[in-house]
């Protein structure tokens, strides 16, 4: 699949992921309550 | 940790990967930095598509949430970067040591792209 990173308009890749407190968030789930998110990427390692 | 939001937890790269914000060349692959704000019909409104050593400046995105509280229709590329960066000399003895040790050239790659930064800013100022 040849993906490009998401552009201003286009709709964000849904994704399922773990939280710090170990509880999984999946992006749909949030955003179904109508409310918008802000996404921060970081360079963390483990 | 009482933290007003959540603290996702890529280790697996799922959501990088997704977003493709993959960077190879560092710690065996890790995240660009990049900010999205995502409205709640789940399509992106504003993002900034950063680097090592240029990041969006965090007034900017405060102003552009602000806006977005008004206009929630409103869409957003961010372009305004840091134009210059010097690196301190304890990054570039970090760098020498890098090169030396692992043999890993990200850090120092991420410099070598804004050596031109200073005429870059300048071309970019003259967008609308």
């Amino acid at each position: 699949m040849n993906r490009t990173i998401p552009n201003i308009g286009e709709p964000a890749p849904d994704f399922l992921v773990m939280t710090a407190a170990g509880q999984r968030l999946q992006l749909k789930t949030v955003l179904s309550d109508g409310r918008p998110l802000m996404l921060v990427f970081y360079r963390g390692h483990w | 940790m009482g933290l007003p939001f959540e603290l996702l937890c890529d280790v697996d790269k799922t959501v990088i990967e997704a977003f493709c914000l993959l960077n190879p060349d560092e710690h065996g692959g890790i995240a660009y930095p990049a900010i999205f704000i995502i409205s709640g019909d789940g399509s992106i409104c504003y993002r900034s598509l950063d680097r090592t050593a240029a990041r969006v400046n965090l007034t900017e995105v405060l102003d552009f949430l602000i806006r977005f509280a008004r206009t929630p229709d409103i869409r957003v590329e961010s372009v305004s970067k840091k134009r210059v960066v010097i690196p301190k000399p304890g990054a570039l003895r970090q760098l020498l040591r890098n090169l030396l040790k692992r043999g890993n050239r990200a850090d120092w790659q991420h410099y070598r792209q804004f050596s031109l930064s200073p005429i870059k800013a300048l071309f970019r100022m003259k967008k609308p």
